[in-house]
């Protein structure tokens, strides 16, 4: 883009989110009727404008590409005398005008654009309203690490020191079966975490008998952080990094969102699934707001397991 | 005495999330166990029925005030007017957007019509790759994965989250405009459709996963 010369940057062109997008809109400037397209007319268009992106030096998606495939396929059958048509494939049965199946792809696609817009909308009017003093998700001021709080640097750090003490033990080296899920590891965090009220950070490793298992435990740590369950804190440089259940008041912060998110990619699946597990659990709890519970601040997690974590709590205070 | 209406909006304003008719009706009812006395015991009968009305109330009487008594995700909740924003808007020093991206919201509202849904029926839709916008939506909250269909490949399901109602405003699913021309598959995908079926059903009967659909989308009680 960046070479574009002001000769072609003077040539106006609309984007497309996709090929459909940009049928629609060849259909939508021919004023015909979405069912009764005219093939050739389209086609031709459809066709030039990819040539134009092409002269424009943009990257010509494949998707693009397979729709002018599609629209020459429909045109050429057209040309051809019925009697001389390759015997229609069994899904193609039904649907005698080769463009149907078009036609039907560009009518729910428009449906699902006029939806789009209807919920940009919504965003738009989400945009001018405020709720007490709170964000609904961490903005940009939050993602930026504050003073006190535990970045990425220092988890990274926290997490070589585990795995160099991994090293020395005689058992390392040795093959174990890969058994461990993050959505197995975060269940085991979040009880550990919620058993008391602080919980060393090297403590959540004490099991780990594996690099690998080392690896699990550190994603369902950064997994809980982003999901908000736990909160990490430091009280100086090089102490250990305590992990607490995230207290439920507390401004919400994601510091290391950033830093994980292609390996939250890959995991997202597990996660995701153990995540929906602990908020069908929490949903019973959280239904009524904290401020109306008789009982003392009690958190969401923990007041699954009251009154008894209370007491294990105070004997480790 | 504080009647019922003003007690209803102070819980409302309370609240750190929507509130919905039964969860104020079960408040009433939980303050006069706590507290009994006379005026808590009063109100402890109090119909779902009538906090509507209540509502109602309030919300006409705020219409020309600064505030606003939201109707979101099937609860109720206060919000600044929305012509208050120019002002409100300073408060904050970051500028805020919820805004998303035009292939974004396209690809939220296949998920949300046809939730729960696969990544290639988002792409057959759009006719276009999903990889990018949908981890946006992933990381915004605004959608989440509901497990795995039971057809081929085991494709990962997507379906919209309780924040997503929230944001955009939604009493529910079927608040959504055209909900029932664009919920159902039209042509072709009824072979799909049957084994999301199926899959639902076997899916329902496991005891660790939960209910799919718009249930989804009240709280639970």
């Amino acid at each position: 883009m960046s070479e574009l010369t002001p000769n072609e940057l003077r040539v106006q062109l609309p984007t497309f989110e996709g090929p459909l997008d940009l049928l629609l809109y060849l259909v939508k400037q021919e004023e015909v009727d979405i069912y009764n397209i005219p093939i050739e007319r389209v086609t031709q268009q459809y066709l030039k404008y990819i040539e134009l992106m092409q002269q424009l030096d943009l990257e010509v998606a494949g998707e693009f590409l397979v729709v002018a495939a599609t629209l020459v396929y429909i045109k050429s059958r057209t040309l051809i005398p019925k009697s001389d048509q390759a015997p229609l494939l069994e899904d193609e049965e039904e649907m005698q005008d080769p463009r149907w199946e078009l036609i039907r792809q560009l009518v729910e696609y428009k449906k699902f654009k006029e939806a789009a817009a209807h919920l940009d909308k919504r965003l738009d009017y989400r945009d001018k309203i405020f709720l007490k003093g709170h964000y609904q998700w961490t903005d940009t001021a939050a993602l930026t690490p504050r003073k006190g709080s535990v970045g990425a640097l220092e988890l990274m750090d926290a997490l070589n020191r585990v795995l160099s003490k991994l090293k020395q033990q005689p058992d390392a080296g040795k093959f174990f079966d890969e058994k461990f899920t993050v959505g197995e590891k975060m269940d085991f965090i979040r009880k550990l975490v919620t058993f008391q009220d602080e919980t060393p950070f090297s403590q959540l490793f004490a099991e780990a008998a594996s690099r690998y298992e080392v690896v699990v435990t550190f994603l369902a740590i950064l997994e809980l952080l982003k999901q908000c369950e736990i909160s990490v804190h430091q009280e100086g440089e090089f102490s250990e990094i305590m992990v607490r259940p995230r207290d439920p008041s507390a401004p919400v912060r994601q510091e290391e969102e950033g830093n994980s998110d292609a390996a939250f990619a890959e995991q997202q699946a597990s996660a995701a699934a153990a995540r929906q597990q602990a908020r069908l659990e929490e949903g019973e709890e959280a239904d009524i707001p904290d401020e109306l519970e008789p009982e003392e601040e009690v958190s969401e997690s923990e007041s699954a397991e009251s009154p008894a974590s209370d007491e294990e709590k105070d004997e480790t205070v | 005495m504080m009647n019922l209406k003003g007690i209803v909006e102070a819980i409302i304003f309370a609240s750190s999330k929507p509130l919905s008719e039964r969860q104020i009706v079960n408040i009433l009812k939980k303050a006069a166990k706590a507290t009994p006395l006379p005026e808590t015991e009063a109100l402890q009968e109090t119909k779902e029925s009538e906090i509507v009305e209540i509502v109602q109330q309030l919300q006409t009487e705020l219409a020309e005030r600064g505030l606003h008594l939201q109707e979101v995700g099937g609860g109720y909740r206060f919000t600044t007017h929305p012509d208050t924003a120019n002002w409100v808007r300073q408060l904050f020093d970051e500028p805020r957007s919820f805004k998303l991206s035009a292939s974004a919201l396209e690809t939220l509202a296949v998920i949300a019509y046809r939730q729960p849904t696969t990544r290639a029926e988002m792409e057959s839709v759009r006719g276009v790759a999903v990889d990018g916008v949908l981890d946006t939506l992933l990381e915004r909250g605004m959608v989440r994965s509901a497990g795995r269909a039971e057809t081929p490949g085991r494709p990962v399901l997507y379906e919209t989250t309780p924040d997503f109602l929230e944001i955009f405003g939604l009493g529910g699913l079927d608040e959504l405009p055209n909900i029932d021309e664009l919920r159902r598959v039209l042509v072709k995908v009824t072979e799909e459709k049957q084994a999301q079926e199926e899959s639902n059903e076997s899916r329902q009967t496991t005891p660790t996963d939960r209910p799919t659909g718009s249930e989804d989308s009240t709280p639970a009680e």
